[in-house]
This record gives C-alpha cells, structure tokens and sequence, in this order.
C-alpha cells in the first residue's frame, strides 16, 4: 500500500528515472522517445490524480486537518494577541494587495483562532468594551470563512468588501481589549 | 506490441493501488477536528433544535447525523451570510432578553464541520448526551396559562396549497378588561404554523395593528412582562390571530391541518397599561416620558439595516437597535432593561438595504421596500422629571 505521501512524491522521483531506465532498457534512443514519454506521461497523471486531490489546488493545503497545518500557538497575555491579530490583519491585506487569493484563508483563520481565544476573556471588560467585543469577535469569524469562501472563488471584488468588513471587525476587536491584560 | 514489459506492469499495478489506496475519500476529505456528536449536535440541539427536529417547522431535523449531513452546504452558506439562527440583531446580543445567536465558538465549529467533511464521531457519545427538551413535552415554556382559547375549528390546507395566511377570530368571554402578562401560540401542527401574530380585535372590524399583543415565530420562547406591566385586553374585544401556514418539501402535496390554541397568562393587577408607540424614518420626538420595554419591526420589512438611537435632553445617546429584519422573522426584541426614554428624546430611525456579503452562490436578495421601515415600542410611563429649579 502506498501512502498519500509517498504518491505524491512518485511523480517527481520516480517518474524521470523510469524514463530513463525504459529508455536505455527497450527502446531505440530517437524512434521511441515520443512513445517513452507518453508512457511516462500517463503514470505521472494517474499517480499525481489522487494527490493532487488531497491537496487541493490553490489552498494546497486542504487536504489534510487545516488546524494541523496552521496550528498557531495562542499567546498567553491579552496585548500578545492583540499584536498577533495586528499582523494577521496585515497578513491578509498584503495576500490581497499582491493578488495572491487562494492564500488569504491562513491568516485569516489564524486571526480567526485568535479572536476566539479572546472571547472567554470577554468577561473582564467593561460593560461597553464587552458589548462591542462579542459581536465584532462573532464578526471576525464570520467574515473570515467568507475571505476563505471568496479566495477559493478567486472573487477579489468580493473579497475586498470581506476584508474590509473583516478588518473593521478585528479594529473593535482591539479597541476593545486594549487596556486589559 | 506483443509483450508487456515487466518495468511497466510495476509501474501500472504502483499507479492503480495509489489510486485505490486514496480514491475512497479524494472526493471529500475529513479535515474538521469537530464531530457531530461530540461537537455539533450539543449547539444545533440547543440552538437550532426548537425548528430543526423531526415533525418540526423547518425543512430538515438538524438532530441527526444522517438528517444534517445533506444539508451541509445549506448550512454553510446559511452561517456564512449571517441568516441563521435567525437573530437579526447586529450589536450585542445581552442587550435583549430574548435573542440566543450563536458564539464565535459556536460558529466557528459548525462551520468547520460542515467543510470539514462532516464527521459522525461516536454514536455513543450522542446517545449518552441528554435529550433535548421536545416541545410535547414542555408544550407551554411559561407554564399552564390562565385562559386557552382555541380556533372554532381546524385550518385545512389542500394538497394544492404551499403558503396561506388565514385569519382567525377568537372570541373572550371575560366579563372584565384584563391586564396580560403574557400571550403564547401553541401550533396545533408545528411542522407547517411559520409565524403568526396576535392581536387585539374589536368585537367586529379588522384588529387594530397597534394593539399587537404576540408575534409568535417558532424558536422564540415567550418573554413575560415584568412585574406590574400588561398589555390591556378590553372586555368583550376578541382576539385576531394572524397565522402563516408553510408546507416545507416534506408535506408539499399533502393536506394538511392545524387547530392552534393561543395561551393568555394573567398579570397581578394594577398594572400598567403596556401602549405602542411607533416610529418612523427620521426623527420622532418623545411627548411624554416613557420607558421602553421592546421594539419589533413592521413584518412586511425584509432585507434592510436599519438603526435606531435614542438622543435624550441630556446629550447622551444609546443604541435601542441595530438590525437586519429578513423575511417571515418578524418578532419582538425584548430590552434586557427597560430603556428611560424621557421627555423630549429624540429617536432617530435609519434604514438602508441590506448590503451584507452573501457567500459565493447564495441566491441575491430581493429589494427592500425601505418604506416599510417602521418600528414599534412598547412603552409604560416613565417617571416624569423633576421641574427645573427644583430642589
């Protein structure tokens, strides 16, 4: 039985060498080049079909637990947080700004992780603070999934009114928390 | 080619075992951590259960693995446009007594569930967690009502019939006014009663709109008004219920019938007298000084934001409601505190159509009719302010 991985690494390993080997092996090296690599053509696709599959296109990643993929270790202190969502915001801007769609949903979930880290923490703030953080946390998931949703469509219209209303979200976010520790 | 060389027979049987070693689940990998039993089916049985159950309004129980996993993508796109659970209230939701979204954590576990390959996870584990409360067994949530009036005879739906809204006339026989502290609808058929509205009728001629004592919306526990309020019934006025009737996929072609009875829970008297007071687009200034204690929208407004802020004679502002009203989820929003609305407050009331991102491939929203935002208060007195000069 042949593992994910080791079938997706086949097609970049293997294949040239059988190339080479049929090459040497059974056939002339000039009449037979064209049928050689037909040959070899058809294992590359029928051994990189079901990888690529669990891979998925863009989000290459997919095919395996996301969360194991991105894990991301939540900081112990509120202001640590706070400086991470900053960065995943910024993450996700720049992967619009450089057209780089398909990439956008890493960030975003990792500040998505993040915002509901805060959420249990809601409780210490002040009545106001907590009544704008409890939305825009519910928000900053929400419009996270629609960055994933917009990024696999490669909609970058869509996808530009999701950031904007993501990154407004994730701004109460931290104004809401940025006195608490 | 008379003979098939050894080299490529290897390396066909390699291809075909990783194709069969991986084909099984290429299609839709398990990615979520969640699983139904041990994760989602806790939150869709507290939240999503009342509607979502076998026999229940909505078109899928949501109780079941084999019941939610069809309905994956629905659900997806449902979370993702913010449509469902239907609680249109886009501030916080402690502010009302009544509204149970979802939380962050909430959402984001359903959501993953369903792209995540929608795992079963331990059967066991969702036969050990306890039942949920079905409405059989608990068919009136605030208790046994002081007075059941129930439809003069059943409302049938013929087999042709999809969508009905009936009205129906319930007469009282109370020889007295009296003062309710609450009005509750019991489907006699929940799988198909949508949303139905109660209000207080003369004893002939259409009910007066400003008299609306319910607005039922499966889900929506009835919320009793606090101790000496009431809404006022007169002696002898009937009562004029709304309901609209919906077959979902699973009753379509089938005649169906319903004989709801509506429950009328006494207040301690005297009480005060709970009046409605409404507001339009713009600016309406308060004549008397009142406290608030709810806030429902016109039921035929759908698909529009609209915003209500209170400026009182003192500069200071509070947000009453900022909302999304969608279509047949028309329902009071019940304040957590009534809100001081005093003399000379100005309620400011705007409205725009409903601009929310939907995810890729939900169906567009119909146009608000952004004439129709109109809200209404209920309202006792307030307590009038000292006279300036005062001490």
């Amino acid at each position: 039985m042949i593992s994910r991985s080791a079938a997706a690494l086949i097609p970049g390993i293997l294949a040239p060498r059988l190339d080479s080997y049929l090459e040497k092996r059974f056939y002339g090296p000039l009449m037979n080049r064209l049928r050689i690599r037909a040959v070899t053509g058809l294992l590359i696709v029928l051994l990189a079909a079901p990888a690529a599959a669990h891979r998925g296109s863009a989000p290459a990643v997919k095919g395996t637990d996301p969360r194991a993929l991105i894990a991301l270790p939540i900081p112990g202190t509120i202001p640590e947080i706070l400086e991470q969502l900053k960065t995943r915001d910024a993450q996700v801007r720049d992967l619009i700004r450089a057209g780089n769609l398909s990439a956008v949903w890493v960030p975003a979930f990792q500040a998505k992780d993040l915002a509901i880290a805060l959420e249990p923490l809601a409780g210490q703030l002040a009545p106001r603070a907590r009544e704008s953080a409890e939305p825009a946390i519910q928000r900053v998931v929400r419009f996270a999934w629609l960055l994933d949703a917009f990024g696999d469509a490669g909609d970058r219209r869509q996808l530009e009114r999701a950031y904007a209303a993501f990154a407004a979200a994730l701004a109460e976010v931290v104004a809401a928390f940025a006195g608490a520790r | 080619m008379a003979k098939v060389s050894p080299a490529l027979a290897a390396a066909v049987t390699i291809a075909m075992i990783a194709l069969a070693s991986t084909r099984s689940d290429a299609h839709k990998p398990v990615t979520s951590p969640y699983t139904f039993a041990e994760d989602v089916l806790p939150i869709v049985r507290e939240k999503c259960g009342a509607c979502h159950r076998a026999g229940g309004v909505a078109p899928m129980s949501l109780l079941t693995h084999a019941g939610a996993v069809p309905w994956g993508e629905s659900i997806r796109a449902e979370l993702m446009a913010g449509h469902m659970p239907p609680w249109q209230v886009d501030g916080p939701s402690s502010r009302f007594r009544n509204v149970r979204g979802l939380t962050a954590r909430e959402l984001d576990v359903l959501l993953t569930w369903t792209k995540g390959g929608t795992p079963p996870g331990n059967a066991g584990a969702a036969a050990a967690s306890p039942a949920a409360v079905s409405p059989a067994d608990d068919p009136w949530p605030l208790g046994a009502p002081d007075a059941v009036l129930s439809m003069p005879s059943s409302v049938t739906l013929p087999a042709t019939a999809q969508d009905r809204v009936e009205e129906i006339r319930l007469r009282t026989s109370f020889d007295r006014a009296r003062v309710l502290r609450a009005v509750d609808l019991l489907p006699g058929t929940p799988a198909i009663v949508r949303s139905a509205t109660v209000s207080v009728g003369a004893t002939a001629g259409p009910a007066n709109a400003q008299d609306t004592l319910a607005l039922w919306v499966p889900g929506d526990p009835p919320v009793p008004l606090a101790a000496g309020a009431g809404f006022l019934l007169p002696a002898g006025a009937d009562l004029v219920v709304r309901i609209r009737y919906l077959k979902t996929w699973e009753y379509e072609h089938r005649e169906m019938s319903d004989r709801s009875r509506v429950g009328l829970y006494f207040a301690d008297e005297p009480a005060e007298t709970v009046r409605a007071l409404g507001v339009r687009m713009g600016i309406t200034v308060i004549g008397e000084p009142v406290r608030a204690l709810a806030v429902y929208p016109d039921p035929a407004l759908a698909n529009a934001q609209v915003r209500a802020v209170a400026t009182r004679p003192d500069g200071s502002r509070e947000e009453l409601i900022a909302f999304r009203p969608r279509p047949g989820w028309a329902r009071r929003y019940w304040f957590a505190e009534p809100v001081a609305l005093p003399r000379g407050t100005r309620i400011e009331v705007t409205g725009m159509p409903d601009a929310e991102l939907l995810p890729p491939g939900a169906p567009p929203q119909p146009p608000a009719d952004l004439s129709k935002i109109r809200l209404t208060l209920d309202v006792v007195p307030g307590v009038a302010e000292p006279p300036r000069g005062a001490p």
